[in-house]
C-alpha cells in the first residue's frame, strides 16, 4: 500500500505521495490513514464542478492527469459580471480559499496555457503571447504523461521553451504526436474543445418563464405539464425511466434539483407528478425559490425499454406493477425506510433468521439464507422467549414432562429433539479463553469468563394437541442451573 | 518446525496429566465402567483449514478420556499421522502418563474424498501391505494428470472406481453426509461388493433435532446392506471450546467473514471427542455400534513402526557388501588425504567410526552421499562441501564429503553419530546454488521417482499470517492488520506489550473484537497451513517409496515430495540426504575458472587450504606472520572483507580487528562467535578479554578444561554447551539433548525450570561454585537454535578462508566472480565495484560492443600500482593484472537472453544505434535501457545522444522502422541526426548512472556537494579515521545512507552506514535519539550526522546526536541544476511567482514530488530493517 494524498501536517512530517505505507508508518508512528476511494472523490469533485456553473455555464472537469482536481471554465463573455478577468480569478479562488480549500488558478486563451499557469505560475493571466509566458515553465506544464516528461528530462529538454523551434518530425518520432498536440494546444495553434458538465439530458422537457415564478404549486404544475410532454417523447421511443430530475434554475445563478426514483421504469406522467408532489411535501420549509425561477427542466434518467403494450388495457396484470407503484408512492411520501418487507438471513439463530428491510433496498438475496426444510421452525415466534417452569426434564438433554407457562400447566405427550444451537460467540462482548496454553499473555490482556450458552430446542406436543417450541438455555454443567424458555408455537 | 512439534508434544503431555487426574476422580465416583469405545472418524488440522486440533491434541485427549483407541483419518492425506504416532510414543515414555497410554491403540487411516460426488469413505489398512496400497492410491490421486496437465500441488483427485485396485486388506467406513440417501445406499452396496465383510456404516449424533430418527434410519440401511453400524462423533476438534477456532478456519477456507458465514458454520460444538460414557448414552438404543469400534480395532494389525525401512543397498555389484565397499573407499581416501602415511589418530578414528557404522548398518547411507558428491564433483565439476555435524566424521573427510581435517581440529564424532543417541545420521552437503538442480535430477534419475523424493516442510501459521487471516475473518481492514502485526511483533518477540505502544497504534485492547482476534490468532499460530518442499532433503528407499508414504507433485516442475517432514522421518527412523544450495560455492567456482583462464592457475578448495596448513605439521608452529597465509589474515585484521563469505557483515567486520584471526581455528571461532547465541549468552567480551590477555581463564577442573580449553574457557559452540551439561552437571547425553531442545523452544515452560534446577544442582554436586554454574547456564541458554556446532563453523571457515585468499591476491577475479553470482551476500554491486577499484583494479563501464552478460576480465594495468592508500600495505600481495569489464547484467531491466543476443550478433562490432537495432531486432524499450545506462560509449555516443537516437527508432515513419534493406547497410535517416541537445551536467550524469546501473564509475554523487559540505564544516568520512581527531570529539560527516540495521540483539540501537566519495562511516544511533529523529533517520537518502567520535582499535563509530537531511540537495543534483550555478537554482525557486504561504501550490508540489521520486528511485534507498 502506498500513500496517494497527504495533508499539510503529513507533508511537514516528511511523508510524500507514492511512499509505501510501511515506510510512512516507520517515520510517523500512529499515522492516521484512510483508504482512498477514487470514484467517490471523483463524484464529489464532479458535484463541486457543478456548483461552479454559477460562474459560467460552461464548466468541465479536466481528466487529463486525474479524474478530479482540475476544473476548467469558459469565461468568454462573463468576466464583466465580476469586474474583469483579474477580479474574477481573485473572486473564484478567494471564495474557495475562504472555505478552506487549497486552490490555484490562471487565465489564458487556451485551456493548455491556463492549466500551465494554474499549476506552475498561479494567479497569472496571459492575455497575449502565450509562447513567452510558457517558455520558462517546465515541460510538465504541458499536461504530458509521466514517461514523456521523463524522456524529455533525460534529453535535457526541461523547459517548454526548449521545445520551440525543434525539428517537429524528430520530436514526434521520439515522443509521439501527443507532445506536439499538447504544445500546439497550449500555444493556441490548435483549438481544444471540452465537454461541459451537466450535459443536456437526451430526454428532457423544459419551459422558460418570461417572469420568474416562485410558488411551489406553480413549480409542481409545471412539472406535471413537463411530465406529460416528456412521457409522449419517451413513449415514441418505447422507453421508460427509473429516475427523474427537476432542475429549477433560479435567477440568482443557482440550481435546485429535485430527484425522484421509481421502483421500476415508468413514464406515467401522473405517477411522476405525484412523486414530485410527495417529495415537495417532505421538502416543506426547505424549499427556497430565492428571487424566482426563470427556467424549469425535467430530465429522464436511468432509461430502460418499456413496451407500450404493457400499459395497454388488455395487458397482463400480475399485480406486481401495482404493488411496485404503491411502494413508490408510499416511499416517496413516507420516506424510503418506512416500508419494509421480510428477508431471510443466513444464521443458525432462529430469531435472527428473518429481518425487515426497506422494500426499495436492492440487496441481493443470499441463496444460503433460505430456511433448511430439515429443521422445522414454528409458525409463530414469540417476540422474546418467555421463561417457563418445567417438570422432570431428564438430565442431561431430555425433554420435560410438563411446563408452566403464564401460570397454566401443560402436560406433554410427545417430544422431538433436542436440536442444539450454539451461540454466535463472535457477537458477544465478552472475551475468549485460549484453547492452547499461552503463558506469554501480555499484562492486562482479557481473561476468560465462561458465559457462552447453548440452546437445546424441543418440539413438544401436549395433551390438547398444542405444539410448542421450547428450549433449555445452557447445557447441564455449562453454567449454573439452566433456564427454560418458550420460543414459539407450531399450532 | 521442531519447535511446533515440541510445543505440541509438551502440551499433549500436560493435558493428559491434568485430565487423567480428573477422570480418575470421576471414575471412582461412577460405578459401572462405561463400554469400551474408540473414535475412528477424526479430522485433524492436517486436513488443512478443516480440522480444529493438532493430531497431538487429539491423541492426548483420547488417551486422557479413557478411549481405547483413536484412528486419525485426514482428507486424502497421511501428513499428520506421524505426529500422532510420536505424541503417543512420548506419552508412553513419560512416567506420569505411561499408565494411561499403555493399552491405547492408535490406528492410521485416511478419509477418501472423491471428485465424482461419492460420499466420503474412511479407509483403515489392516496390515503393512494394505497400508502400502493405500499410500499408492493417494499417490495416484496426487499425481493424476487432468486433461493432459500435471496435477497441481495439493490437489488429490480420486474417483470411486480407483478404489477397486487398492481395496484389498482395507477396512472401510462410509460416512453418510445428510445429502442424498439414494447415493449413500448405492455407494454402500457398491462398497460392500468391493470388500465383503470389511465395510461399516458410520453413525453420528448431529443434534439437529432428529437424531433418534436418523440413527434408526441408518440402522435400517445397515441391516438392508448387511453391514454393521459403527458409532463415532465425526470429530473435528478435541474439545468443544475449539469450535471457535474451527469456525475461524472454515471462514478462512471459504474466504468469508464470520459475520456472513451463517449456516456454513457448524450449528453447535458437538464434534469433539466424547467420553465412552457419553457415547454409550447417545447410542443407548444401538449399543452394538459402540461395540463395533472394538471389533474394528481388533481387526487392524498395522502400526507405523512396522514400516521397517530399508535403505537402498548401494552395492557396487562385485559381490562386495556395502560395508566392505565403504571400508575400502574410506581407507583409500585416507591414503589420498595423507600421502605421507595415515597418522595414528586418523586410523584409530576411522576404525572406530567404521565399526559403529557397521553396527548401526549405515554403510549404504554413507555410500549414497559419497556417490552424489563424486558425481557432482567429478562428472559435473560442481563444487560441493559437507557441512553441519557430518564434519565431525573422519569417514566423511576421507570419503571427500567434508573438508575439515580431523588432524587439525578436535572433532566430536559423538555429536554426529553415537550408540546412545538413537538418531539416524544426518549428512548435509552444500552445492553451488545455480547447479544444484542437476544434482537433484541426478538423484531422481539414479533411484527413480518411485524410490526417491524430496522431503516436505510443513508451513505453519506464524504470528503475522495468523493475525492477518483471523483479522480478515473478522472483517478488520488491512490497515488495522498492519498495525496489529506491529503489535504482535512486539508481543511475541519481546513479550512486552506496553499500553502506550498499543495506543500509539490506535488500537484498544479492550475492544471485544480485537481481543478475540488476538486470542484466536494466538490459537491458530502453529497450525499447519500447507505442505511445501524441503530445501533439499531427499528420502531414498530400496523398494517403492510410495508404499511408505504418499508422494505428491511439488510446486516446481520435475519435483516430487513425500507428505512427511524431517521430524516425521526422524521419528520413523527413515534416512534422508540433504542436498543444499550455497551461493558462495557458485562464486568460488567462477573464480577458479577465471583463475584458470586468465592466470593459468588451477585452484581447488583443498589446494588453498593446503597452503594455509603448510607442507607439514611443523609448519603449524611457525610464527603466523611468516606463513604463506599471513597476507590473507592481515587483510582481515583491517576488516577489509567486503564480499567475503560470512565475515562480511557489519557485526563481523567490527569483530575482526579485535579478534585478529591468525590461524584457521581463529576463523572457525570468528564464524561462530558473531551469532545471536554467543552474543546473548554474553560470551563475546569475556572471550575477547582472555584472547587479548587482559584476563586469564579460571581453573575449571580437568573435565571442563578439556571441553573448554580451545576456546579459553568460554563455550562458543553448541557441542560445548552440551558437553558442559554432561561433564559438569552430570547429565546423560540424552538429557543434554533434551535441554538443548527445551532451550530452542519456549523460554518459559515447566520443563526448563526443572532442567535448570537439575543443571545447577548437578554442578554444585561436582563442587563448582554457584555463580559459575549460573553463568554457565545463562551461556547455554544463549544457544538453542542460535549457536553453530563447531564442525559446521569449521566447514564454513574453509569457505571464508578461500574467499579471503581470492580477495587478497586476485581482487579482480574475486569481484568478477562475485558480480556474476549476484544477488548474493551482504553488499550490492555498487559497493563491490567501489571496493575492487580501491584495490587498484581498473573498472570499465558496460558497453554494447565490449561487454557480455556477465562481467569479464580484460587486459589492464597492474593493480598493485593503483592501490588506494587505505590498502597500501597490500602492495606486495595483490597479483591482479586485469581490468574488470562490467557485464550487461548490471543494466537494470536487461535480460540474459537479450544480452546474449547482443553478443551473438555483434560480429566486428555495432556501428550505430540503428545498426544494433537492425541486427538484433531487440525491442526499442530494451535499447532505451542500454542507452540510459550509457552503454554506447564505444561508438562515441553520450547517454543523451544515444537516447535521442533510440527514441528515433520508435518512429512515426512506418517504412523506416522496417529492416528491409539490411544488405545495403543501414542508411542514416534524417531523423537520426544528432540534435544539439543540452549537455548533461556531471552531477546529473552520475545520478543517472545510479538510476540505471545502481552505481557510477564517473564520480560519487557526494563529491559534487563537497564544496557545500566543506562550508558547513562537514568532514569527509575518511577523516574520521585520522588520529588527529580524538575520540570524544563532536564532528559532522555526511553521505549516502547505505544500510540501516536494527539487530534484535542490540535493544533498539540502530546501526547506519554512510558512504561518500572517500569511504564509509559507521553511525550508531541510540533509541532515544532515533525516536526524536525518526524522519531524518528513516526518510533520507543523503544525511549529515553530527555526533561524538568513538574509536576502539581500528573501528571508528560516530554516536549520533543530531541529523540534517540533505536529500533535497541530491534532488537538485538529479535535476541537473549544477549546484554552483546559484542563479538557476534561485530562478527555480522564484518561478512559483509571488509567494502565498497560505495557498500552497498543489501542482508544483506534485511536480516536485515526481522529481523527488525520480531522484529517490535513482539513489540507493539504503537497506532498511523493517
Amino acid at each position: 500500500m502506498r500513500l496517494v494524498e497527504l495533508d499539510a501536517r503529513a507533508e511537514m512530517a516528511g511523508l510524500f505521495a507514492t511512499q509505501s505505507l510501511a515506510d510512512a508508518r516507520a517515520l510517523v508512528p500512529g499515522l492516521a490513514v484512510r483508504e482512498i476511494d477514487r470514484s467517490a472523490i471523483a463524484a464529489r469533485f464532479a458535484d463541486f464542478a457543478d456548483w461552479h456553473s454559477n460562474a459560467s455555464p460552461l464548466v468541465a472537469v479536466l481528466p487529463d492527469i486525474a479524474a478530479y482536481g482540475d476544473l476548467v471554465l469558459d469565461i468568454t463573455g462573463v468576466t464583466h459580471l465580476f469586474g474583469g478577468e483579474a477580479a474574477m480569478l481573485e473572486k473564484l479562488t478567494g471564495r474557495l480559499e475562504n472555505l478552506g480549500f487549497a486552490v490555484t488558478g490562471g487565465i489564458a486563451d487556451s485551456i493548455g496555457a491556463a492549466w500551465a499557469m494554474a499549476h506552475f505560475a498561479p494567479g497569472r493571466i496571459v492575455s497575449s503571447d502565450a509562447a513567452a509566458a510558457l517558455a520558462p515553465l517546465p515541460v510538465a506544464a504541458l499536461r504530458l504523461a509521466e514517461p514523456v516528461i521523463d524522456g524529455l528530462m533525460q534529453m535535457g529538454l526541461k523547459r517548454v521553451g526548449d521545445l520551440y523551434g525543434r525539428n517537429r518530425p524528430a520530436l514526434a518520432a521520439r515522443f509521439g504526436a501527443g507532445l506536439l498536440l499538447r504544445l500546439d494546444q497550449a500555444l493556441g495553434h490548435v483549438e481544444e474543445k471540452f465537454t461541459p458538465r451537466l450535459p443536456l439530458a437526451e430526454h428532457y422537457a423544459e419551459r422558460r418563464f418570461a417572469e420568474p415564478i416562485g410558488l411551489l404549486d406553480d413549480v409542481l404544475m409545471t412539472a406535471r405539464d413537463l411530465a406529460i410532454r416528456l412521457a409522449s417523447d419517451l413513449e415514441r421511443k418505447g422507453l421508460g425511466a427509473q429516475a427523474f430530475h427537476l432542475f429549477l434554475y433560479r435567477v440568482d445563478h443557482q440550481v435546485t434539483t429535485l430527484t425522484v426514483r421509481a421502483g421500476r421504469a415508468t413514464r406515467d406522467p401522473l405517477h411522476i407528478a405525484r412523486l414530485f408532489a410527495h417529495q415537495a411535501e417532505r421538502l416543506g420549509g426547505e424549499y427556497d425559490a430565492g428571487f424566482g425561477i426563470d427556467m424549469i427542466r425535467l430530465a429522464a434518467d436511468t432509461l430502460a425499454a418499456l413496451d407500450s403494450a404493457q400499459l395497454g388495457a388488455f395487458g397482463t396484470r400480475d399485480g406486481t406493477a401495482d404493488l411496485d407503484r404503491l411502494y413508490d408512492r408510499m416511499a416517496s411520501r413516507l420516506g424510503p425506510n418506512a416500508i419494509s418487507r421480510i428477508k431471510f438471513v443466513n444464521t443458525h439463530i432462529p430469531e435472527r433468521a428473518a429481518r425487515l428491510e426497506p422494500v426499495l433496498a436492492d440487496t441481493p438475496d443470499d441463496p444460503l439464507a433460505a430456511p433448511d426444510p430439515a429443521l422445522p421452525r414454528p409458525i409463530r415466534l414469540l417476540p422474546r422467549p418467555e421463561p417457563i417452569e418445567v417438570v422432570a426434564a431428564e438430565i442431561p438433554d431430555g425433554p420435560p414432562r410438563a411446563m408452566v407457562w403464564r401460570r397454566v400447566t401443560y402436560r406433554f405427550l410427545k417430544a422431538r429433539g433436542p436440536e442444539r444451537i450454539g451461540p454466535e460467540w463472535w457477537r458477544h462482548a465478552r472475551p475468549l479463553a485460549s484453547t492452547r496454553d499461552h503463558d506469554d499473555l501480555p499484562e492486562g490482556a482479557p481473561v476468560f469468563d465462561a458465559d457462552a450458552l447453548t440452546r437445546d430446542y424441543f418440539i413438544m406436543e401436549d395433551d390438547g394437541g398444542r405444539r410448542f417450541w421450547l428450549f433449555r438455555h445452557g447445557l447441564y454443567g455449562e453454567g449454573a442451573n439452566p433456564a427454560w424458555f418458550l420460543h414459539g408455537f407450531f399450532a | 518446525m521442531n519447535k511446533i512439534v515440541d510445543i505440541n508434544l509438551r502440551r499433549a503431555q500436560d493435558l493428559v496429566q491434568d485430565l487423567v487426574k480428573d477422570t480418575a476422580e470421576e471414575l471412582s465416583a461412577s460405578e459401572p465402567p462405561p463400554p469400551a469405545f474408540a473414535e475412528l472418524l477424526t479430522t485433524s488440522n492436517f486436513s488443512f483449514l478443516r480440522g480444529g486440533s493438532d493430531p497431538e491434541e487429539l491423541i492426548a485427549h483420547a488417551v486422557a478420556g479413557r478411549l481405547t483407541g483413536l484412528g486419525l483419518c485426514d482428507r486424502n492425506s497421511m501428513a499428520g499421522v506421524v505426529r500422532a504416532y510420536s505424541a503417543l510414543k512420548q506419552l508412553r515414555e513419560d512416567e506420569t502418563t505411561c499408565q494411561a497410554a499403555a493399552g491405547f491403540r492408535y490406528v492410521v487411516g485416511v478419509r477418501l474424498v472423491f471428485a465424482d460426488g461419492t460420499p466420503d469413505i474412511i479407509a483403515y489398512p489392516t496390515d503393512r501391505a494394505a497400508y502400502g496400497r493405500l499410500c499408492r492410491l493417494l499417490t495416484l490421486g496426487n499425481t493424476r494428470e487432468i486433461e493432459g496437465k500435471r496435477a497441481t500441488k495439493g490437489v488429490c483427485t480420486l474417483n470411486f472406481t480407483d478404489l477397486a485396485d487398492f481395496a484389498e486388506g482395507q477396512l472401510f467406513i462410509l460416512d453418510p453426509d445428510d445429502g442424498d440417501w439414494d447415493k449413500i445406499r448405492g455407494t454402500l452396496l457398491a462398497l460392500k461388493k468391493l470388500a465383503r465383510g470389511r465395510v461399516w456404516l458410520a453413525a453420528c449424533c448431529t443434534f439437529r433435532g432428529d437424531d433418534r430418527a436418523r440413527l434408526n434410519r441408518l440402522a435400517a440401511l445397515a441391516r438392508e446392506a448387511r453391514v454393521k453400524l459403527i458409532a463415532s462423533n465425526n470429530v473435528l476438534y478435541h474439545i468443544p471450546e475449539r469450535r471457535m477456532l474451527q469456525d475461524v478456519v472454515t471462514c478462512i477456507r471459504e474466504h468469508i467473514t464470520i459475520f456472513e458465514a451463517g449456516r456454513r458454520l457448524e450449528q453447535n460444538a458437538e464434534r469433539h471427542i466424547k467420553s465412552p460414557a457419553e457415547m454409550a448414552r447417545l447410542f443407548r438404543e444401538h449399543p452394538d455400534a459402540i461395540a463395533q469400534t472394538q471389533v474394528f480395532l481388533d481387526r487392524i494389525d498395522f502400526r507405523l513402526d512396522q514400516l521397517s525401512y530399508s535403505y537402498p543397498e548401494e552395492t557396487v555389484g562385485n559381490g562386495e557388501t556395502a560395508q566392505a565397499t565403504l571400508e575400502r573407499l574410506a581407507w583409500a581416501g585416507a591414503e589420498k588425504r595423507y600421502p605421507k602415511g595415515i597418522p595414528e589418530k586418523i586410523s584409530a578414528g576411522l576404525g572406530s567410526e567404521l565399526a559403529l557404522i557397521a553396527e548401526k548398518q549405515y554403510a549404504a547411507y554413507f555410500l549414497t552421499v559419497e556417490e552424489i558428491v563424486r558425481y557432482a564433483r567429478e562428472e559435473k565439476g560442481i563444487l560441493c562441501q559437507g557441512r553441519g555435524s557430518a564434519a565431525n566424521s573422519t569417514v566423511c573427510f576421507c570419503l571427500g564429503i567434508t573438508e575439515v581435517d580431523p588432524m587439525r581440529s578436535s572433532l566430536v564424532f559423538g555429536r554426529f553419530l553415537s550408540t546412545e543417541r538413537d538418531e539416524p545420521p544426518d549428512i548435509d552437503v552444500d552445492f553451488e546454488h545455480e547447479r544444484r538442480e542437476e544434482v537433484i535430477q541426478h538423484i531422481y534419475e539414479k533411484y527413480g521417482r518411485d524410490r526417491a523424493s524430496l522431503t516436505a516442510t510443513v508451513v505453519c501459521y506464524r504470528s503475522k499470517g495468523a493475525i492477518r487471516e483471523v483479522a480478515k475473518v473478522f472483517g478488520i481492514s488491512e490497515d488495522t492488520v498492519d498495525a496489529l502485526n506491529e503489535l504482535s511483533w512486539s508481543w511475541y518477540n519481546n513479550r512486552d506489550l506496553k499500553p502506550e505502544r498499543v495506543k500509539e497504534l490506535g488500537l484498544d485492547l479492550n475492544d471485544p473484537i480485537l481481543g478475540k482476534v488476538l486470542r484466536l490468532a494466538g490459537d491458530l499460530m502453529g497450525f499447519p497451513r500447507h505442505l511445501s518442499q524441503h530445501v533439499g532433503g531427499f528420502v531414498l528407499t530400496q523398494d517403492k517409496l510410495d508404499t511408505y508414504v504418499p508422494i505428491a507433485n511439488a510446486a516446481m516442475e520435475d519435483r516430487t515430495t513425500v507428505e512427511w517432514d524431517k521430524d516425521d522421518l526422524d521419528a520413523l527412523r527413515i534416512l534422508k540426504v540433504d542436498v543444499l544450495a550455497l551461493g558462495m560455492l557458485s562464486c568460488i567456482h567462477r573464480a577458479f575458472d577465471l583463475m584458470q583462464d586468465h592466470y593459468g592457475r588451477n585452484l581447488t578448495l583443498a589446494g588453498i587450504r593446503q597452503e594455509e596448513d603448510g607442507p607439514d605439521l611443523e609448519y603449524e608452529h611457525l610464527d603466523w606472520d611468516r606463513k604463506e597465509s599471513a597476507p590473507v589474515y592481515r587483510m582481515t585484521h583491517r576488516a577489509d572483507t567486503i564480499g567475503v563469505f560470512q565475515i562480511e557483515s557489519r557485526a563481523q567486520m567490527s569483530m575482526l580487528p579485535r579478534l585478529q584471526p591468525k590461524c584457521f581455528y581463529d576463523l572457525v571461532i570468528e564464524v561462530a562467535i558473531v551469532r545471536p547465541g554467543p552474543i546473548q549468552g554474553g560470551m563475546v567480551h569475556p572471550y575477547l578479554k582472555r584472547r587479548l590477555g587482559f584476563e586469564t581463564p579460571e581453573q575449571l577442573g580437568p573435565g571442563l578444561q578439556a571441553v573448554l580449553e580451545r576456546t579459553k574457557g568460554i563455550p562458543l559452540f553448541q557441542e560445548q554447551a552440551m558437553q558442559i551439561a554432561v561433564v559438569a552437571a552430570g547429565f546423560s547425553p540424552g538429557k543434554a539433548d533434551k535441554l538443548r531442545r527445551a532451550m530452542a523452544t519456549f523460554r518459559r515452560n515447566g520443563t526448563i525450570h526443572t532442567l535448570k534446577d537439575d543443571f545447577l544442582n548437578g554442578m554444585l554436586a561436582n563442587n563448582y561454585p554457584r555463580d559459575f554454574a549460573e553463568r554457565c547456564f545463562k551461556q547455554i541458554e544463549g544457544f538453542g537454535d542460535y549457536g553453530f556446532p563447531e564442525s559446521h563453523a569449521a566447514s564454513f571457515a574453509l569457505l571464508v578462508y578461500v574467499s579471503c585468499w581470492l580477495k587478497c591476491h586476485y581482487p579482480d577475479v574475486f569481484a568478477c566472480a562475485l558480480l556474476n553470482s549476484q544477488p548474493m551476500g551482504f553488499y550490492a554491486p555498487a559497493q563491490i565495484i567501489r571496493d575492487v577499484a580501491e584495490h587498484g583494479v581498473e573498472v570499465r563501464a558496460p558497453d554494447i560492443n565490449l561487454s557480455t552478460y556477465d562481467s569479464l576480465l580484460e587486459p589492464g594495468p597492474r593493480a598493485a600500482g593503483r592501490l588506494h592508500r587505505r590498502h597500501a600495505e597490500m602492495l606486495g600481495d595483490i597479483k591482479s593484472e586485469k581490468a574488470l569489464r562490467l557485464g550487461l547484467r548490471l543494466v537494470k531491466g536487461l535480460g540474459e537472453a537479450q544480452a546474449d543476443l547482443i553478443v551473438a550478433r555483434r560480429g566486428d562490432g555495432y556501428r550505430s544505434v540503428r545498426d544494433l537495432w537492425l541486427r538484433t531486432g531487440l525491442p526499442v524499450a530494451v535499447l532505451q535501457k542500454l542507452a540510459a545506462a550509457d552503454a554506447f560509449g564505444s561508438i562515441g555516443l553520450t547517454r543523451r545522444q544515444a537516447l535521442w537516437a533510440v527514441r528515433g527508432l520508435m518512429g512515426t515513419d512506418g517504412a523506416e522502422t522496417l529492416p528491409l534493406f539490411t544488405g545495403s547497410g543501414p542508411a542514416p535517416s534524417r531523423l537520426d541526426r544528432v540534435e544539439s541537445l543540452p549537455e548533461m551536467a556531471p552531477g546529473e550524469s552520475v545520478v543517472h548512472d545510479y538510476r540505471t546501473l545502481t552505481f557510477s564509475l564517473k564520480a560519487h554523487p557526494v563529491s559534487f556537494l563537497r564544496d557545500r559540505l566543506d562550508r558547513r564544516g562537514t568532514l569527509p568520512t575518511e577523516r574520521l579515521l585520522e588520529t588527529a581527531i580524538r575520540p570524544g570529539a563532536v564532528i559532522e560527516t555526511a553521505g549516502l545512507v547505505l544500510v540501516r540495521q536494527r539487530p534484535g540483539t542490540a535493544s533498539g540501537v540502530i546501526f547506519m552506514t554512510l558512504e561518500d566519495e572517500t569511504g564509509i562511516a559507521n553511525i550508531i544511533i541510540w533509541d532515544r535519539v532515533f525516536q526524536a529523529n525518526r524522519r531524518a533517520v528513516l526518510g533520507s537518502r543523503l544525511l549529515a550526522v553530527r555526533g561524538q567520535l568513538q574509536r576502539e582499535g581500528l573501528v571508528t563509530h560516530l554516536v549520533a546526536q543530531s541529523f540534517t537531511d540533505l536529500t533535497p540537495e541530491l534532488t537538485a543534483l538529479a535535476n541537473g541544476f549544477d549546484l554552483t550555478d546559484a542563479a538557476l537554482a534561485r530562478a527555480d525557486e522564484g518561478r512559483t511567482g509571488p509567494s502565498r504561504p497560505d495557498s500552497r501550490d498543489g501542482g508544483e508540489l506534485r511536480r516536485r514530488e515526481a522529481l523527488q521520486r525520480q531522484a529517490r528511485a535513482a539513489l540507493p534507498g539504503g537497506r532498511n530493517f523493517h
